[in-house]
């Protein structure tokens, strides 16, 4: 039974994470929280998420999109396709 | 702009019927997003632009093959996946460890309360780093998630899975980032 309801808390904490709770399981995932541990858990997926949400992929130099089709391009002509 | 299924159909008619120019477009319409996945894969930028471009080589060469009605991005997608798990099985036997994470990953925003922001900054620093520790398809998933703000069902497309295992696999790459970074949080 707990391991099930581990499980559960565990799915709806990723949904709440996301945006993607549906319907009762938003009061679903509120029960869960009225436990502390539950709730600690909670707020440190949350700290996370927003921490590498704060961060991007670095962009390369323009340069490189000008010339990205043409280094596909000239493999064709190449014979490599 | 995101091109539309009908723009992407279009093309690849075209370029199914060896319309280069027409493949062309596609490429440009996809070019980026296909960079910062293999990016977030490989974590090197030229193994990223050499391999994203050689699975739009491949994509030509199948294109025949390629079935109305599904998504260009998808089915491209499974072959840069495929690729780039290639080249790190190959960086592995050949001793070359993956270690220049810090160096393709930057700070999206600055933080606006100064009195967080020492906080804050370790904190992206350490999940940077700890980005690099863990294995690449825990990486490729959060990536999906928290960059390129994917939906669970665009993510289960792209990695051929159901919802409730992209849910699982979610949990487990934020889980071991979690324990990576335990004291900080």
């Amino acid at each position: 039974m707990i391991r099930m309801d581990d499980d559960r808390f565990r799915m709806l904490m990723m949904k709440a994470l996301d945006g993607e709770l549906a319907g009762s399981e938003h009061s679903e995932f509120e029960n869960f929280l009225s436990e502390e541990k539950r709730m600690n858990e909670w707020n440190k997926y949350r700290k996370l998420k927003e921490a590498t949400m704060s961060l991007k992929m670095k962009t390369p130099s323009g340069e490189i999109w000008d010339s990205y089709w043409g280094g596909v391009y000239n493999c064709f002509e190449r014979g490599f396709a | 702009m995101k091109p539309s299924f009908e723009q992407d159909s279009d093309l690849i008619r075209r370029a199914q019927s060896g319309e280069k120019a027409a493949y062309g477009l596609l490429v440009q319409s996809y070019m980026q997003p296909a960079y910062y996945s293999a990016l977030a894969l490989v974590g090197s930028h030229d193994d990223a632009l050499d391999l994203s471009q050689q699975a739009f080589i491949r994509t030509w060469k199948a294109i025949s093959r390629f079935e109305a009605g599904k998504k260009f991005f998808t089915w491209y997608y499974r072959i840069l996946r495929n690729l780039c798990l290639n080249r790190l099985r190959d960086r592995s036997r050949h001793a070359r460890t993956f270690s220049d994470f810090d160096n393709v990953i930057d700070i999206a925003d600055e933080a606006s309360d100064p009195s967080a922001l020492l906080e804050r900054e370790q904190l992206r620093s350490e999940v940077r780093s700890a980005l690099g520790k863990l294995r690449p398809e825990e990486r490729e998933i959060i990536v999906m998630k928290e960059f390129d703000d994917y939906s669970y069902m665009e993510i289960s497309e792209l990695l051929e899975c159901p919802i409730g295992t992209v849910m699982s696999r979610l949990y487990y790459a934020r889980k071991h980032l979690k324990e990576l970074l335990e004291d900080l949080l």
